[in-house]
């Protein structure tokens, strides 16, 4: 895969070149605005990774000229400035998404595949948070090395959590979630669920979370 | 310097002094003046009109000493005395006009007239005229002597009156938020303190924008650093790849410390951005029992690695909506807080309750306690009241109390009665997110 590096400070663009690679990708590192703005031009990059805060012409009008121009091409913002205003003005250009300094490489390689995922429309069948990928098709699960397919409450469950990860949903919640109207529940029948899961993943794939209900850890932390 | 108020009222009191005492002198001597002109004036229409009045036996008979009254004597031209009181024999005066005579030890104003045929010579005592003289006079002056008090109250009042005008102009700079960036209003003000108000206006002026300077200056510098670390993160990363079992505990290290320093700029930046009360307050609608939750569920993870208890006790519905975001982030802080100072096996409950009309959210940890000597000194910048060994920047607990400075929250750090940990406890008046 060839990403595309629009960075100017040579520390991280050392970094990232080296850590990218060493995942397999070939980067083509660019310093400035106009360098970047004629890479992307080629359109030969399957991403392009854009740090705002360029001398002269800012990161901002790099992507304002490709959208532009009609690059298509999915582009991840790399910022230092993390306010509301900044972070909108970079989506509302045409931003795929955007993290912020500093980060872990693992994160930044989490966003890029799930930008890149979203770029081929692979999106809305995959849910996925910290360690945790739930395929909305196959009913697969997978955490950690561990990869099953669900049965049908198992999923409605898992699909309960990996909606809003890091929520926590009490028993009325999650019984409200899969089962339907009229529908007869048993007084154990989310400890079951849990604990069936639980056995499949390991214990640690639901968080309990006393008084309150249970919970999916959303990033790893 | 003595105060304003002080100085007028002295001034005044002696002025009212001096102007009354003159006025009151003045007053009772020129009316004494005047009676005494008067009175000479009468016993001179008596002598000209006397002899043909009625006789000592008129109806009805004085009840007072005749020595009070006029005396009135009329000799006839051989020197024949036509009419006299009797007891009263003033010796008839060579010379016509006033005089002043000496008789029965008393001291008498004669006036003496003669048409040739007659010589009529009028007296009146002294003393009586003299008491006559004083009663008018003290007539005239009695009304200044009132007018003194009444003067000086109302000018005491108008003096209060303007004083606290001044006072509410106090008020009003006492009552101004720090970060109120507004000038002073000039209205209401009276125009002798405006130059004192313009100058205190620059002056906030002057302040505000040595306060922004400087804490543009940490965002910039929060800002800037995030680029160095962000490069060092990555190489801690890249380094990982290729590390082996003895250098992956060293690589760990490492990133502990980028992690650390990651961590004190964020906050650094956090406590730049609620420095500034005028930054965009993003109004969101917010369930405090949400916050709660999502700073509990948030923490779940690194208090299950620590081995520690977190959990949610007494969650009592409030509906308290809240229109600040960073009010998670006060939450956030108390149970971060509250993780870091627990051993492992301990436990951490977070209450939500009804306090009366406000809401109250607890987090009760079963850590090491703060020594007293501390707790006076753990809203402070940079203060650590940890032993050293427990990670921290001593900018948690700063932020939490600025996030509920701005939003009127009451933010108290105790030990446990039991003495067996740390209540940390935000009390929120349910009003205050009301008249947002």
């Amino acid at each position: 895969m060839r990403i595309l590096l629009i960075e100017d400070d040579p520390m991280i663009g050392k970094a990232l070149v080296r850590g990218l690679g060493d995942q397999g990708m070939t980067v083509d590192w660019v310093r400035n605005g106009a360098e970047g703005s004629a890479a992307l031009a080629c359109a030969e990059h399957a991403l392009v990774l854009l740090d705002i805060g360029l001398p002269e012409m800012s990161g901002i009008e790099v992507l304002k000229a490709a959208r532009t121009a009609g690059a298509l091409v999915p582009v991840l913002v790399i910022t230092a400035r993390d306010s509301l205003d900044d972070r909108i003005a970079g989506l509302d250009l045409g931003a795929d998404d955007y993290i912020v300094k500093p980060f872990e490489l693992r994160e930044l390689l989490a966003r890029m595949r799930a930008v890149m995922r979203r770029h081929n429309g692979q999106a809305q069948s995959l849910l996925m948070s910290g360690e945790i990928t739930l395929d909305l098709v196959t009913h697969q699960a997978r955490y950690r090395n561990t990869e099953h397919t669900l049965s049908a409450r198992e999923f409605a469950l898992m699909h309960a959590f990996m909606q809003r990860p890091g929520a926590i949903l009490s028993r009325a919640q999650i019984e409200q979630r899969i089962y339907g109207w009229g529908e007869e529940v048993e007084s154990n029948a989310v400890d079951f669920l849990i604990h069936e899961i639980r056995k499949k993943f390991g214990k640690d794939i639901i968080r309990n979370v006393r008084g309150a209900g249970w919970m999916v850890v959303k990033s790893e932390t | 310097m003595m105060s304003l108020r002080k100085t007028i009222l002295v001034w005044v009191t002696v002025l009212l002094g001096i102007v009354g005492a003159g006025a009151v002198a003045a007053s009772y001597y020129f009316v004494k003046d005047e009676a005494d002109s008067l009175l000479d004036t009468e016993l001179r229409q008596i002598a000209l009109n006397a002899g043909e009045g009625l006789s000592e036996n008129a109806v009805p008979h004085l009840t007072h000493e005749p020595a009070e009254e006029v005396v009135v004597q009329i000799w006839n031209a051989t020197g024949e005395a036509i009419l006299r009181t009797p007891s009263f024999n003033i010796p008839r005066q060579s010379k016509l006009g006033f005089a002043n005579v000496e008789f029965a030890g008393k001291s008498w104003r004669v006036y003496t007239s003669s048409d040739g045929l007659r010589t009529a010579q009028v007296a009146q005592r002294w003393s009586v005229r003299e008491e006559l003289a004083r009663n008018a006079a003290l007539g005239a002056a009695l009304p200044i002597l009132a007018a003194i008090p009444i003067a000086w109250l109302v000018i005491i009042w108008a003096i209060n009156r303007l004083l606290r005008r001044l006072g509410g102009f106090a008020e009003a700079l006492a009552q101004r938020s720090v970060d109120a960036k507004d000038p002073i209003s000039l209205e209401n003000v009276p125009p002798e303190i405006a130059p004192l108000n313009a100058a205190l206006n620059e002056l906030i002026g002057r302040h505000q924008n040595a306060v922004d300077r400087q804490r543009r200056f940490v965002s910039d510098a929060a800002h800037e650093l995030r680029t160095p670390l962000a490069a060092l993160q990555i190489q801690v990363d890249n380094l990982r790849t290729h590390a082996n079992g003895a250098q992956l505990e060293a690589i760990d290290e490492l990133n502990g410390g980028v992690r650390r320093a990651s961590v004190l700029v964020e906050q650094l930046l956090r406590m730049a951005r609620l420095d500034d009360a005028a930054s965009s307050r993003i109004r969101a609608d917010i369930d405090l029992k949400d916050l709660v939750a999502a700073a509990v569920a948030d923490h779940v993870a690194i208090a299950m690695k620590k081995n520690v208890d977190l959990g949610l006790s007494d969650n009592d519905t409030c509906g308290v909506r809240l229109s600040d975001p960073e009010i998670g982030v006060l939450l956030a802080n108390l149970v971060d807080n509250a993780i870091r100072y627990t051993p492992s096996g301990g436990t951490i409950d977070v209450v939500l309750k009804r306090q009366g009309a406000d809401a109250l959210v607890e987090v009760v940890d079963s850590g090491c306690g703060i020594p007293d000597a501390a707790l006076p000194r753990i809203f402070d910048r940079f203060f650590r009241a940890a032993p050293a060994d427990i990670e921290g920047t001593g900018l948690g607990l700063a932020i939490a109390k600025a996030v509920a400075d701005r939003n009127g929250f009451r933010l108290t750090i105790m030990n446990r009665l039991d003495t067996q940990g740390v209540i940390a406890q935000v009390q929120i008046p349910v009003w205050t997110e009301r008249t947002h």
